[in-house]
């Protein structure tokens, strides 16, 4: 967490804290505020109104992939870049107005408009005059809650979901526009590109019933848990265990700690892999609705439990590499491409990552991914995600300027093999990328910090699965994907929102530290027990209750 | 007291205790040095070598700057060292004109609004408005997204003026009755008695300013909106934060990225080289103005 320096005072130690602890205090203060500057109307949106119908999902198909994806998550893969770039988009969607864009961005920034070709032609293309007001990704809850406590709101906000907003559901109401009118159902037909993002991706557009943004996709499973087939071929092991003891004799055949190698590890925020324990042992994906609809969180199962004392079990047996509690996912990385971590959990866009990252240094780097499987033997489960980075809303504007900027925002959700898609990700051919002899766009320089523009982050395509360089990463991916879909388990509570948890953030830390703690041997199992009491008696019962009554009433 | 006997320190030392001075010495050095050259190592290995070590390296064996030129083209950072010197240089003066003024200010107690001033400087000391109240001021002072907002809101902090103002008030008051008895009026005063005896204090809290102005980012993550205004700092951050250098972005061919921790290491010491070129030429004041106040008459 970075350490705020709030202004108006010197970097004397004494105000320093001070600075650091009325920042975090005054972002809990700050909510308030924000009522003020609202319409004032109450926060019970759409009160017994149904929830709006999802825009009707309408594949489209530019270009055919040699790997079909699927409506359940599954991405669509290509071996080879699409030789026509077709265009979905017939007419510029901007009237050349100005469009200002509030996003956040994990690159450096980019060179100026005056000398940046791809901002210029990206501007020309979608027929508006794009200003980008970009935040560091890490600060950027810092930066909207200030923006939004003003009156100047810009016309595209990036909502992150990931980022715990106080009264969400009424900043939205009183800022942004509601686009269900827009997208609901089928009309959605009139942006075409739009209409082939996927269902689950959707899903967290629709906050309190009504639609107020267009989700930028991401891929919807759960990291699973990666390991070196290279190394278990050199070792002749199989990544197919069939329970949780065939999975504790592979980590004892893969520690050696002597030699440096242990079966697992991973970075301080990835804790030990709980999560990915959890799922093998068969706890919910975060809350589990029962069969008469009520909530339990996956703390208070019993197989969240197990997992605990199976996870404490493999790190007191040493399988866990000992940096574990303290070191950076980079660094937990490294060692995964050295070959001192044998199994590693990441997200799913990691697998892609390790050959970018590292394919070409470490020679002989092979990854696979393990399927599904149950602690006990049994059902297996694989989590899924949200689907979706964030959402880009809408300011609220007349009719006409609304369709301008879906139409924007339509123009950038051109899927892949698409000539916008080609500007949009790689510029303009010659300056921002050129031809190799294969015909596959390569990105030069000039164009690598050009896309540090991000165009990206207001609106993007559904992903696809494609690498010029490794063609069996987009075979082996598409297969894992195939297999897990059908195993696939979502929180039940993904797009309904809670006040209480909105404001509290640090109620998931108590838990997770208190997991942590367990697992790394420093406390025993009851005390876990305690905790999640604890966290029932200080908003975990009130969470529940709200989102009880949000589900109950979709 | 005897003359015989003399306290323990003012003996002859031993050899043994030489040496043991020597080690603790030694190992205090080498715990401040050692980060200092990892740092500095890290930035200069290859990735095979940091993948090798697991993540840090003392001295690389294959020394590369591959992750200086990484950080380095397409201009960014160097348009963001312009504006961070700029913005030190000219908040550095204005800051201590500021200060240095309302310090003189305050420190005569027959000035007029005296009490209520003081009381209004040291009430910041108990609570800073928070970002959304700053934010909003700054939005309605016109200042949102330029240059100003660097510099303005942070201009005069009631530490520094604190400090200031002791050591002004420990001035001897007959200097400063003389001077006016031959006629010299304040600004005359202020120029050419009071400052050039409080050289040691104006270096000290000067540093403290240029130190806290090179490195806030804070202030500029909040008002600015267009990245072409960065700091040096902030520009830096985005590449300290980058998780997976794809976090969530597509294309298709790629290149091999330099090595994530020896871009971070490099970054850092970008960031830490200015300030430690500067800092030799003030430490010979320092050692008289951090003592101010601390011994009173």
């Amino acid at each position: 967490m970075s350490s705020a320096r709030v202004p108006g005072t010197s970097s004397s130690r004494r105000a320093f804290l001070r600075g650091s602890s009325a920042s975090i205090a005054v972002l809990a203060v700050g909510a308030p505020l924000l009522s003020a500057c609202s319409s004032g109307s109450a926060g019970q949106a759409a009160t017994g109104a149904k929830a709006v119908e999802l825009p009707t999902f309408t594949p489209l198909s530019v270009a055919k992939p040699d790997l079909a994806g699927a409506a359940a998550g599954v991405e669509p893969g290509y071996l080879s870049f699409p030789a026509k770039a077709s265009k979905t988009v017939t007419k510029a969607p901007g009237s050349g107005a100005r469009v200002r864009a509030l996003v956040s961005t994990f690159t450096p920034p980019p060179p100026p408009l005056a000398k940046n070709d791809y901002w210029q032609q990206m501007n020309k293309a979608l027929g508006v005059d794009m200003k980008m007001e970009i935040t560091p990704a890490a600060d950027y809850p810092s930066k909207f809650s200030s923006v939004m406590a003003g009156s100047d709101i810009p016309d595209l906000v990036q909502a992150p979901l990931f980022m715990p907003l106080p009264r969400l559901t009424e900043l939205l109401e009183s800022r942004f526009a509601d686009l269900s009118d827009h997208l609901a159902g089928d009309k959605v037909a009139d942006y075409p590109n739009l209409a082939n993002l996927p269902t689950y991706a959707w899903r967290n557009a629709r906050i309190a019933g009504r639609l107020y943004g267009v989700p930028v996709t991401r891929p919807l499973f759960a990291g699973p848990l990666f390991y070196r087939l290279d190394l278990f071929d050199k070792q002749n092991l199989s990544a197919r265990p069939a329970n949780s003891d065939d999975f504790t004799a592979l980590c004892k055949e893969l520690t050696a700690a002597k030699s440096r190698r242990w079966a697992l590890g991973s970075g301080e925020s990835s804790r030990f892999n709980i999560d990915y324990f959890a799922q093998i042992f068969g706890a919910p994906r975060r809350w589990a609705k029962a069969d008469d609809g009520t909530l339990t969180r996956d703390v208070e199962s019993e197989e969240y439990i197990s997992a605990l004392e199976y996870a404490r079990s493999l790190n007191k047996a040493g399988y866990f590499h000992p940096d574990t509690a303290s070191m950076s996912a980079v660094q937990a990385k490294d060692h995964f491409a050295a070959g001192r971590i044998a199994m590693f959990a990441d997200g799913t866009a990691a697998w892609r990552a390790f050959y970018d990252v590292y394919g070409a240094r470490t020679p002989g780097l092979k990854v696979g991914a393990f399927l599904p499987f149950a602690a006990s033997g049994g059902k297996v489960q694989h989590y899924l995600d949200r689907g979706a980075y964030s959402i880009t809303a809408i300011k609220k504007s007349d009719d006409k300027r609304i369709r301008e900027l879906l139409g924007v925002l339509n123009f950038l959700a051109a899927p892949f093999g698409s000539r916008e898609y080609l500007l949009r990700v790689y510029g303009t051919e010659g300056v921002g990328f050129t031809r190799d002899k294969e015909g596959l766009p390569v990105l030069t320089e000039r164009g690598k910090s050009e896309q540090g523009t991000p165009f990206s982050y207001v609106m993007s395509a559904p992903s696809v699965l494609f690498h010029a360089r490794y063609p069996q990463w987009v075979r082996d991916q598409h297969e894992w994907e195939t297999k897990t879909a059908p195993a696939g388990v979502a929180d039940p509570t993904l797009g309904l929102y809670s006040e209480t948890q909105g404001r509290n953030t640090d109620l998931d830390k108590l838990l997770s530290d208190a997991a942590v703690a367990v697992v790394s041997g420093r406390s025993p199992v009851s005390s876990f027990t305690a905790t999640v009491k604890r966290w029932r008696q200080s908003g975990g019962d009130k969470i529940r209750k709200e989102l009880q009554k949000e589900l109950d009433r979709a | 007291m005897s003359t015989n006997t003399r306290p323990v320190w003012m003996e002859k030392p031993t050899p043994v205790g030489n040496a043991l001075k020597a080690a603790v010495l030694v190992a205090v050095v080498a715990v401040v040095v050692i980060p200092f050259l990892i740092v500095i190592a890290t930035s200069l290995a290859g990735q095979e070598e940091l993948t090798r070590e697991g993540g840090f390296v003392l001295w690389p064996a294959e020394p590369t700057l591959d992750a200086y030129r990484a950080v380095l083209s397409g201009g960014i950072v160097s348009r963001a060292v312009a504006v961070s010197v700029g913005i030190t240089v000219a908040g550095t003066a204005i800051s201590l004109s500021a200060t240095v003024l309302t310090a003189y200010g305050l420190s005569r107690s027959g000035s007029t609004f005296h009490k209520p001033l003081l009381l209004i400087v040291l009430i910041t000391f108990l609570f800073s408005p928070g970002i959304i109240p700053s934010y909003l001021v700054v939005k309605q002072l016109g200042m949102l997204d330029s240059y100003a907002s660097l510099v303005l809101p942070t201009a005069i902090s009631a530490f520094n003026v604190v400090i200031v103002r002791g050591f002004f008030q420990n001035i001897p008051r007959e200097l400063l009755d003389s001077a006016r008895i031959d006629g010299a009026g304040e600004w005359r005063i202020l120029g050419r008695i009071v400052l050039p005896l409080s050289k040691a204090v104006i270096a000290v809290v000067g540093l403290f300013y240029a130190v806290s102005y090179w490195n806030s980012f804070f202030s500029a993550l909040l008002y600015l909106s267009d990245s072409q205004k960065w700091p040096l700092q902030l520009v830096l951050r985005t590449y300290v934060l980058q998780g997976s250098p794809l976090a969530g972005m597509e294309g298709a061919a790629t290149e091999v990225l330099p090595p994530q921790q020896a871009v971070q290491m490099a970054v850092v010491v970008i960031a830490l080289v200015p300030i430690l070129c500067i800092y030799p030429f003030l430490q010979r004041h320092f050692t008289k103005g951090v003592l101010t106040g601390a011994i009173k008459g």
